[in-house]
């Protein structure tokens, strides 16, 4: 399974959202990391074709997606990033309207659905409305939809957002469990959500891919770019306002203020190991 | 701030005009209605009128204030003469100190003189009762407006604000008075305005209220323009101690369907009490001392009464008084205290968790059936249930039902007659009628020559004038016989001339009830076709509430592009989506024309479905020839193809503009043109769904080509929504 963008991009009126995107995804795991407004709701809703592109193609091994139709929606599974619902339904019946929206029917249907709402711990509450889940519950009823139907590609627009880590690390687990033989896009601004699952890591910014590569490698291409500068909670104002993208870390040791950069200053101790895709995000995404 | 939230929120301000604008429209509907009735009437001439006993407005005016010093008197010497009757000396009874008092009441009014004028705008309004029940169904609306901040969360931030509990009930009263104060004042300028321009009368406005007989009782001395402040007052101040009422009852409960349950529970109770108790029950202090009344206050200004309290007269209308001002007075207190004292995110009470815990017992149950409920089940209990499109149904079923006119029709004279020929003759044309009416005509003559004989037997002295009687009442009984003659002969004549031009046979039969459902003289002639045209407004509104929220609501909770992922939530939804839009107008369709069909067929049954159409004369110049029943079929098919097309409409302007703004859309599109057509406005039938909907008075009145037209322009209409619809829907957005 091939599923290649050619030259796709978005324009909202005179904006560009999303600038000529060209680019091919095998079976795996691609987390897509990009600050708020980047565009990562956009390059999902073209791939979902819920929104018209401006140009470009998007090809399933080499068929177009729009001449698809059907077929190619058969294969898809979509968490959309707001949570939207009937409040009056339950887990259950939800699940079933979109089972049977994607053509499911009877003890295939059913079985599937006992199966995805043990898995995301939902069972017990399968028949309260929906209006009484809390914001985390939702957000896993809307996971399980979108695995409804054993998908191909599953698309995820911050599938962790407002559950607590346990539940992130379930959620990361049931994606890592699930993405054999497919292809899995995670949209996230949450480096951890990526971390260890991710096949490829693609950095999107301002509407452009900036870099698309494997965690691995990101980390190595940051190595020599971060530094620290242990600091006192008094110094910590003043670093803050002359490095707006640092971050502050408490350990046992004291305070330390870490910051990115090609041009570390010489106070810092630059770091060679232990490198984090926290800081990858950082250095690409954050520096100005 | 209370206020521009209010104000600023959209959908309450829409509905309120929307409000404003109908009530306006259904009182000038009413009103013409009646005029052009009255026009019927006195086109008899006045011979006719008085033959009937009926008299023009001047006259009963006239006569009315003639008599009205002697009314006055006769209720104060009547009272003198009933205290003279023994079982009224008993000085502590009630009717004694209640006749007493009356006498004391009414004595202000001695002197007073009835004049000569127009009041017909004043009693028109004051007879209104739609404006009443628009006024409290506002009052609903703004106080469910101030519940719509708990759900989105405003309420925590307001609840912290320093003195923000307090502070926002009183608000919240100013609110409610202020908004109930524009709404009035707008609602009745606007009847008023409407009444005055309509009746006239205007320059009678400084006569006496008691001047116009329905006010006769009022024992308020003022004249007609006070009067008519006083009544906007009353209302006003009924209309915001309702509106409180209603408010506190909704904080009662967390739960609003418990709430409103109960406000529903009470008010049915109350409206019992004011609709079901006499004037002569001990009880009758609850029949006006009564919160519908607060809605309704009907009379309670102007007519005199005193219920029993302890043997005590109270008047009516200090009694409401008292009750208007209790019922603020504790509203405001009890709203304010539980405003100011509720946290916004409590925990339910003790009694309301265990009903709310029964609920959810129930619910789950149905929620259980639910789930198996196919994608096509699910459209439909989203509309029926989610969009609370059952109310809806239910109150358009009453509304119908209710206009049903089922009394049962008495054959006299002619009517007889003809009854039973047509009992006996209806048919195909196979001479044994024609054979009837010769042997009929016989007899008439027969009577007629011993008629002409009597008379010149009397003439000349033969037979005594007791006899003479006799024999003219006896010929007196054939004259039903003959215009039944005369009519069928008639019906012959058309039946031959229509075998000679177009070399049709038609068939002998009755066609009253088809000129009920096709022709603009239903009962009588002249009628018009008011009541298809309403039947078939009220069936467009109705589709456009349950089928408002068929596209727009996925879009608006985000389900859509969940949907629009599924490899069955395009095409296959749509037309799932479209077949509900089908079944939708076809219950519309049967309901609405089932009922017509038997209202009809209880009057005057229709018969001999097989006769070609053209038997009937006001079909003479249909070009097609088909049998009744056919046509009948047709013009029900007709009624389905416009209602559906008229679905695609309004999924059109649902599509095109979210939420409450399609359906303003919709409203303004199809309801709009076609109310106003109603009203009058000749130029608005050509872009008036109901022309094409009330397909037969287009035939009737501008010919077969002319509705053939407007049926396929509507079909075009249709279709161009139906795409716009389906490319809205099945591709993706820009
Ligand atoms: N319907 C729209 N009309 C106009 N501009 C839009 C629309 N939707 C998104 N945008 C703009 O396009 C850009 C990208 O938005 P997008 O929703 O794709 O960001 P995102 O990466 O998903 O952000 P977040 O992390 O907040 O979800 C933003 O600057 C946004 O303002
Ligand atoms: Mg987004």
């Amino acid at each position: 399974m091939k599923l290649e963008i050619k030259g796709l991009s978005k324009k909202y009126g005179d904006f560009q959202a999303l600038k000529a995107l060209n680019v091919e995804f095998t079976e795996g795991i691609y987390g897509i990391l990009g600050p708020n407004g980047a565009g990562k709701s956009t390059f999902m809703n073209l791939l979902t074709d819920n929104l018209k592109r401006t140009a470009g193609e998007i090809c399933l091994d080499g068929k177009e997606i729009l001449s698809l139709g059907k077929e190619y929606r058969a294969k898809l599974g979509y968490m959309p990033q707001q949570q939207g619902f009937y409040e009056q339904f339950s887990a259950m019946e939800f699940l079933r309207y979109i089972g049977k929206l994607k053509g499911l029917k009877g003890r295939k249907l059913n079985g599937q659905i006992e199966e995805l709402l043990t898995k995301v711990n939902l069972y017990e509450i399968r028949h309260s409305p929906m209006s009484s889940l809390s914001g985390g519950m939702r957000q896993r009823v809307l996971l399980a939809q979108a695995l409804l139907g054993k998908p191909e590609i599953v698309i995820m627009d911050e599938p962790t957002a407002g559950l607590d880590p346990k539940e992130r690390i379930n959620i990361r687990n049931i994606v890592a469990e699930i993405s054999k033989d497919k292809i899995v896009f995670i949209a996230t601004h949450v480096v951890s959500d990526i971390e260890c699952i991710a096949s490829k890591v693609l950095l999107l910014k301002k509407g452009e891919l900036i870099r698309m590569e494997s965690p691995a490698g990101l980390i190595a291409s940051v190595r020599g770019k971060a530094g620290e500068i242990p600091c006192t909670k008094e110094e910590l104002q003043k670093l803050q306002e002359k490095y707006v993208t640092g971050n502050t870390i408490q350990r046992q040791e004291g305070l330390f203020f870490r910051i990115v950069g090609d041009d570390l200053p010489p106070e810092a101790n630059v770091i060679w190991n232990n490198l984090t895709l926290e800081d990858v995000y950082m250095y690409y995404l954050e520096q100005s | 701030m209370e206020y521009k939230r209010i104000i600023k929120n959209r959908k309450v301000f829409l509905l309120c005009v929307l409000l404003l604008v109908t009530t306006a429209a259904a009182y000038i509907y009413k009103q013409i209605n009646a005029v052009s009735a009255e026009q019927a009437v006195s086109e008899y001439g006045e011979d006719a009128l008085q033959e009937n006993g009926l008299m023009s407005y001047r006259e009963f005016q006239e006569q009315y204030a003639a008599s009205y010093p002697g009314y006055l008197e006769k209720i104060l010497t009547q009272n003198d003469d009933l205290t003279g009757i023994s079982i009224f000396q008993k000085k502590d009874s009630f009717s004694f100190r209640n006749l007493e008092k009356t006498k004391a009441d009414y004595k202000s009014l001695v002197g007073l003189k009835a004049e000569v004028g127009n009041f017909r705008a004043l009693e028109s309004v004051v007879s209104f009762e739609t404006a009443d029940y628009i006024t409290f169904i506002f009052g609903v609306i703004l106080v469910w407006s101030f519940f719509d901040d708990e759900k989105k969360g405003l309420w925590c931030v307001n609840y912290a604000t320093p003195g923000g509990r307090m502070k926002l009930a009183m608000a919240r009263c100013g609110v409610l008075l202020l908004g109930n104060s524009i709404f009035q004042t707008v609602l009745f300028f606007l009847l008023f305005g409407s009444a005055f321009l309509l009746y006239g009368g205007i320059e009678d406005i400084g006569c006496s209220v008691q001047s116009s007989p329905l006010f006769r009782d009022c024992i308020l001395q003022v004249n007609v323009w006070e009067y008519l402040l006083l009544f906007v007052m009353l209302h006003l101040a009924a209309a915001f101690a309702m509106s409180l009422f209603v408010w506190m009852v909704l904080l009662f409960c967390r739960s609003h369907m418990l709430s409103t349950g109960l406000l529903l529970i009470v008010l049915a109770g109350e409206c019992v009490f004011s609709n079901g108790l006499s004037d002569q029950s001990i009880l009758v202090g609850l029949k006006y001392g009564n919160l519908f009344r607060l809605i309704h206050p009907g009379d309670i200004l102007y007519n005199y009464r005193n219920f029993n309290l302890f043997s005590y007269p109270i008047n009516c209308f200090r009694a409401y008084l008292c009750l208007m001002l209790v019922t603020i007075m504790l509203s405001i207190v009890i709203s304010a205290w539980i405003t100011s004292v509720r946290r916004p995110i409590a925990t339910v009470g003790k009694i309301e968790l265990r009903i709310a815990g029964l609920l959810k017992k129930i619910n789950r149950v149905c929620h259980q059936g639910l789930s198996h409920l196919s994608v096509f089940g699910m459209e439909v209990y989203k509309i029926l249930v989610m969009h609370k499109g059952i109310l809806f149904l239910i109150v358009w079923i009453y509304l119908l039902v209710s206009q049903i006119d089922t009394r049962s029709i008495y054959y006299l004279g002619t009517g007889a007659v003809l009854k039973e020929i047509y009992s006996e003759y209806s048919g195909p044309d196979d001479g044994r009628l024609r054979a009837y009416i010769v042997r009929q005509e016989a007899v008439l003559q027969q009577e007629q020559l011993q008629y002409e004989k009597a008379v010149s037997a009397y003439e000349t002295g033969e037979i005594s004038r007791e006899e003479m009687e006799n024999a003219s009442m006896v010929y007196s009984s054939f004259s039903a016989l003959e215009g039944g003659i005369e009519s069928v002969n008639m019906q012959l004549g058309y039946m031959e001339r229509i075998k000679e031009e177009r070399g049709i046979s038609a068939w002998f039969l009755s066609d009253k009830g088809y000129r009920i459902l096709w022709t603009g003289d239903g009962l009588y002639q002249g009628q018009g076709y008011g009541k298809q045209e309403q039947r078939g407004l009220l069936a467009i509104i109705v589709l456009i509430l349950l089928l408002s929220t068929v596209f727009s609501y996925d879009r608006t909770c985000g389900m859509e592009k969940l949907m629009r992922a599924a490899p069955y939530g395009r095409e296959k939804l749509f037309y799932i989506k479209i077949r509900v839009a089908g079944l939708t107008c076809l219950f519309i369709c049967l309901v609405t024309y089932g009922l017509e069909l038997y209202e009809v067929q209880k009057l005057y049954p229709v018969s001999c479905l097989k006769a070609p159409v053209q038997s009937l004369d006001f079909m003479e110049h249909f070009p097609i020839v088909m049998a009744a029943g056919s046509f009948l079929l047709m013009v029900e098919m007709i009624h389905f193809l416009v209602l559906f097309m008229t679905a695609m409409a309004v999924f059109a302007c649902t599509v095109y503009f979210r939420g409450i703004k399609g359906v303003a859309a919709a409203l303004i599109i199809l309801v709009f043109p076609a109310a106003l057509q109603m009203l009058g406005f000749d130029w608005c039938q050509y872009i008036s769904v109901l022309q094409p909907l009330v397909y037969v008075r287009i035939l009737q009145e501008h010919g077969f080509v002319c509705s053939i037209i407007s049926v396929i322009a509507m079909m075009v209409f249709g279709m161009i929504c139906y795409l716009l619809v389906k490319k809205r829907w099945c591709q993706n957005e820009s």
